[in-house]
């Protein structure tokens, strides 16, 4: 046969081939072709416009959730807080100052503000018998105010006017200073609208300092309409709730625990492969991740994981092959055989040595080889969510979750451990795995669903435990008919710390 | 004019955005890439999937092309085969199915020696062979790759492609030395 090797070769690298109407090609094939071409190449554009745009967009908000990842909407209880206008405040001159110096100027003067006790309490009372008389009912006592607005007043900067702004702010970039000492700036848009007129203001209310247990904080309140800024104190007679909500705004933490996974093979493939006996369990492993949470509202969080999955599991089935006595190389009694072998992730190659025990024989055998198969998956998945705060008290916060996320199928390894023969005389020898699954898909799209519990353990730390549900929305293996989907069940355990 | 002057004055023209040049360059060489894919693979249905595939690649690919390195016909000839290799990694099923099912094919072709024999009659007797040996067969004998290369391409061994190479010898000179040219197939 070698010496007609250059005869093959010949034969088949001849490009002239007119007369050879047997090799005519179908009528639509340079249609297809062409239209793969020409037209694709117009909805590619279209494509990569749409993908630039997704693209603009994420990045868009997510570098807004990033500039914005420090605020932060609070609703202080109307009953736990009280607001009058700053001392210190009338000591600024706040239609020269600019907000920096104002910021610096308060700072400075709000460190010698102590904490709300008994004795600042009747100081509180002596300032707030300042404010108008019909407003002097509102604060007098604190406890009692049902009023959705909070008075914000300074008779000397604002002879003529009184304002009122509601009392929801947003806190946010707090800044641990400290064991007990905290730095907030708050900006939100509150309404100043004027007693005696139709006209309102948009403004910015913003604490810059509180104390020990956040029972103060200063607003410098700086309105958007040439209005000059008001420097304001808000004293906290319960600072939980606050304090509470403050320490949940933000938490990082770390997560290990159990993974199964289910695979789902169509029913194709399913039919496909069961005259081959074929068999598989389900993943089991371990896994490990980050995961955040940044409070969105009272109840409502947005949540993201990073998690790393090590999953192991077998498969196996029935493989016809021949012994071929033709075969036997160099005085060896064994063949060579190449086989194709099936997993939940599609085929794969493989070679195994059957080695002849009996040589007795003299005619080529039909085998059986049962084989078995050992699988390893490492993979990454991402998810993004929100988590609702179905039951929370002081201590105890129960949430189910929803998020979407992808998988990232990092590496597979695939390992004929072992195989069986039917035939006495035979026996198994080296095997060798020779290709790696062509049709899995790497990355896939997944939605979760799960129930978290969450405790917390210190002022900084809370503790959790969460099961999530995981389910990809498309194909982990496609190949023609056949396809698998998987399913995982997720235990986790979590210590996070909140800032 | 020379093929190869013919073909870089088409090329030229193509990538000039001279979609006519394309079509000509398709005439003159889509019979030869399906012959080419038709030695890799069983139908025809599938070789002119691969040609079609082929075209893209080549077209997108067209500005890579040096005609001082390689005649059009081995570059594009590279890229045809290791479309219909691709194919055939993806196509693993079919061997999991040979084995299941112990799908044989059989065939016999007149007692005739290889030159004697036509195209459509070698390309049946290439395409009779397993899909391992057949892929071997094609490479070395007619598409001059090395063993090394073979190892390579197709994630085997040396010894591995030079015995794939000695069955697909050993089984076409069984398949050439039979009386009549018939395909059947068989399934257990």
């Amino acid at each position: 046969m070698p010496s007609n090797n250059k005869k093959w070769f010949n034969a088949f690298n001849n490009p002239e081939l007119k007369e050879e109407k047997w090799l005519e090609p179908s009528d639509a094939l340079f249609d297809h072709i062409s239209n793969e071409i020409f037209e694709k190449k117009k909805k590619r554009k279209l494509v990569y416009w749409l993908f630039g745009l997704g693209s603009f967009l994420i990045l868009g908000v997510g570098a807004f959730m990033i500039l914005d990842s420090e605020d932060k909407t609070l609703s202080l209880n109307e009953d736990t807080i009280n607001i009058r206008p700053s001392q210190s405040s009338q000591n600024v001159d706040f239609k020269s100052a600019s907000i920096d110096n104002l910021l610096s100027n308060s700072e400075l003067k709000a460190t010698d503000i102590k904490p709300l006790d008994g004795n600042e309490s009747e100081s509180l009372k002596s300032t707030v018998s300042t404010l108008p008389a019909q407003l002097r009912n509102n604060s007098d006592n604190s406890k009692n105010r049902s009023s959705k607005r909070t008075s914000i007043y300074d008779e000397e900067l604002y002879p003529d006017k009184v304002f009122s702004a509601k009392s929801e702010t947003t806190i946010a970039n707090k800044n641990s200073q400290g064991s007990q000492s905290f730095k907030y700036d708050v900006k939100e848009k509150i309404t100043i609208s004027s007693l005696d007129g139709p006209s309102k203001a948009s403004a910015q209310l913003r604490p810059l300092l509180s104390f020990s247990e956040i029972n103060l904080l200063t607003f410098l309140l700086s309105s958007e309409e040439g209005l000059p800024p008001l420097l304001n104190h808000v004293y906290i007679d319960d600072p939980t709730d606050l304090k509470n909500a403050l320490n949940n705004s933000f938490s990082l933490g770390i997560s290990f625990g159990l993974s199964q996974w289910n695979f789902n093979l169509n029913n194709n493939y399913i039919t496909a492969l069961n005259p081959a006996d074929f068999s598989f369990d389900n993943g089991r492993g371990i896994n490990a991740g980050l995961s955040l949470e940044k409070k969105i509202s009272s109840n409502l969080s947005f949540i993201s994981t990073l998690q790393l999955e090590q999953i192991d599991f077998v498969s196996g089935h029935n493989s016809s092959a021949n012994y071929d006595l033709l075969m036997e190389t160099g005085g060896m009694m064994t063949n060579d055989i190449a086989l194709t072998m099936a997993t939940p992730l599609g085929f794969i190659d493989s070679e195994v040595i059957v080695n002849r025990a009996d040589n007795t024989s003299t005619e080529n055998t039909a085998l059986v080889l049962d084989l078995h198969n050992d699988h390893r998956i490492t993979n990454l998945s991402l998810d993004a969510g929100v988590s609702y705060a179905l039951y929370k008290n002081k201590f105890i916060n129960i949430s189910p979750t929803v998020s979407l996320g992808a998988n990232y199928f990092s590496s597979i390894t695939n390992e004929l451990s072992s195989f069986d023969i039917d035939q006495d005389g035979f026996n198994s020898g080296v095997t060798k795995i020779t290709s790696v699954p062509q049709n899995v898909k790497t990355i896939t799209p997944f939605v979760s669903m799960g129930l978290v519990l969450n405790r917390e353990i210190g002022n900084n730390f809370k503790t959790g435990f969460g099961i999530a549900y995981r389910k990809t929305l498309t194909p982990i293996y496609s190949e023609g008919d056949f396809s698998t989907n998987l399913s995982s069940l997720n235990l986790r355990w979590t210590i996070a710390k909140m800032f | 004019m020379e093929h190869k002057e013919q073909d870089i004055l088409i090329i030229n023209k193509i990538l000039q955005g001279d979609r006519l040049a394309f079509k000509e360059l398709y005439n003159k060489y889509s019979k030869f890439y399906l012959l080419t894919c038709l030695r890799y693979v069983k139908t025809k249905e599938d070789a002119e999937d691969l040609v079609q595939e082929s075209f893209v690649k080549i077209y997108k690919d067209l500005h890579q092309y040096d005609s001082s390195k390689s005649a059009f016909l081995s570059w594009s000839k590279r890229v045809v085969i290791n479309t219909c290799l691709m194919f055939l990694r993806k196509k693993s099923v079919f061997n999991f199915m040979d084995n299941i099912v112990e799908m044989t094919n059989r065939f016999q072709m007149p007692s005739q020696a290889v030159e004697n024999l036509n195209l459509q009659d070698l390309t049946k007797s290439i395409q009779a062979l397993p899909k391992g040996y057949r892929t071997v067969f094609n490479m070395h004998v007619i598409d001059g790759y090395t063993h090394a290369e073979i190892a390579d391409k197709l994630n085997i061994s040396e010894s591995t492609s030079k015995s794939q190479l000695f069955k697909a010898k050993k089984q076409l000179r069984i398949n050439i030395d039979e009386t009549e040219l018939k395909f059947v197939g068989l399934y257990a």
